[in-house]
């Protein structure tokens, strides 16, 4: 299922999201109709946890959060002081197809644009996908 | 200095170029001292795990990677937070645009200091009109 992650030690500024399996479809699903349908591991660190003992701690070790619906995830980023920062996420080729695009729709419908594709070192296409709320233009002579 | 990580769960396709300073940085609890030890990670069964090189020239690193069969065909991605680089700006923006980064987005952040993204991709292809 999906989680939050930093993304290299650029971690304060911005984070990425993964992980998108075939069977998370039907939780996300689920989870929307209703919440309660997804139980959170004890263990393991919430969006805020994440947040609080990764990445602003200074020293930006490498972490992320547990893994929970799309769903649940988005909406508890948009509650937190994650929700100004730069996201990024990748789905290969299989996962952009699966179920009518389903996922590229659902990350679309999280404000998610398609940035750029690739064809990584196995020949596969990568779609790479970025959420950029607190976006600042180029200007010229800066690229 | 910079240092190659892995970059959230996307291990097997971009990887981050972190740690852009004239200085040594700490030593990282993830940290790896060989690329090929690095690649052992990236590669093994596509679990996502986290691991960092260590911090070394960026032009050697650049080389490296250059050099390697696998990490110069990886997008590679480098944020910058202007408060990282501060009066060092000119002097990344120019190693990274030689090393193939292209300058991407600029964001704000919550403290309202300015992002820099670069992006590298060596295999970039097209977006058609039905991709988004």
């Amino acid at each position: 299922m999906p989680y939050v992650a930093t993304m290299g030690c650029a971690s304060c500024a911005t984070i990425s999201i993964g992980w998108f399996k075939d069977q998370t479809k039907e939780m996300n699903e689920a989870f929307k109709v209703d919440p309660t349908s997804f139980t959170p591991p004890a263990s393991e660190m919430s969006v805020n946890e994440f947040y609080t003992n990764v990445l602003y701690p200074t020293r930006q070790d490498l972490g992320r959060s547990y893994d929970m619906p799309l769903e649940k995830l988005m909406q508890d980023i948009d509650a937190s002081s994650l929700k100004t920062k730069l996201v990024m996420c990748v789905l290969n080729h299989a996962q952009y197809h699966q179920h009518g695009k389903y996922w590229p729709g659902e990350l679309n419908r999280w404000g998610f644009k398609l940035i750029t594709k690739t064809k990584n070192t196995i020949g596969s296409v990568n779609y790479v996908f970025m959420r950029n709320p607190n976006e600042v233009e180029i200007e010229d002579g800066e690229a | 200095m910079a240092r190659l990580e892995t970059s959230g769960t996307m291990n097997c396709g971009v990887l981050s170029l972190s740690a852009l300073t004239l200085s040594t940085v700490y030593k990282h609890e993830n940290e790896v001292d060989t690329l090929e030890k690095f690649k052992d990670i990236l590669n093994f069964h596509g679990h996502s795990l986290s691991a960092t090189t260590e911090n070394m020239d960026f032009d050697e690193l650049m080389k490296l990677v250059e050099e390697d069969k696998v990490l110069s065909k990886k997008v590679i991605i480098s944020a910058q937070p202007e408060y990282l680089v501060l009066g060092q700006e000119r002097h990344w923006h120019k190693k990274l645009k030689k090393a193939g980064f292209r300058l991407i987005r600029k964001a704000k952040n919550p403290t309202g200091s300015t992002i820099w993204f670069y992006m590298r991709i060596p295999n970039k292809i097209p977006i058609f009109k039905g991709d988004r």
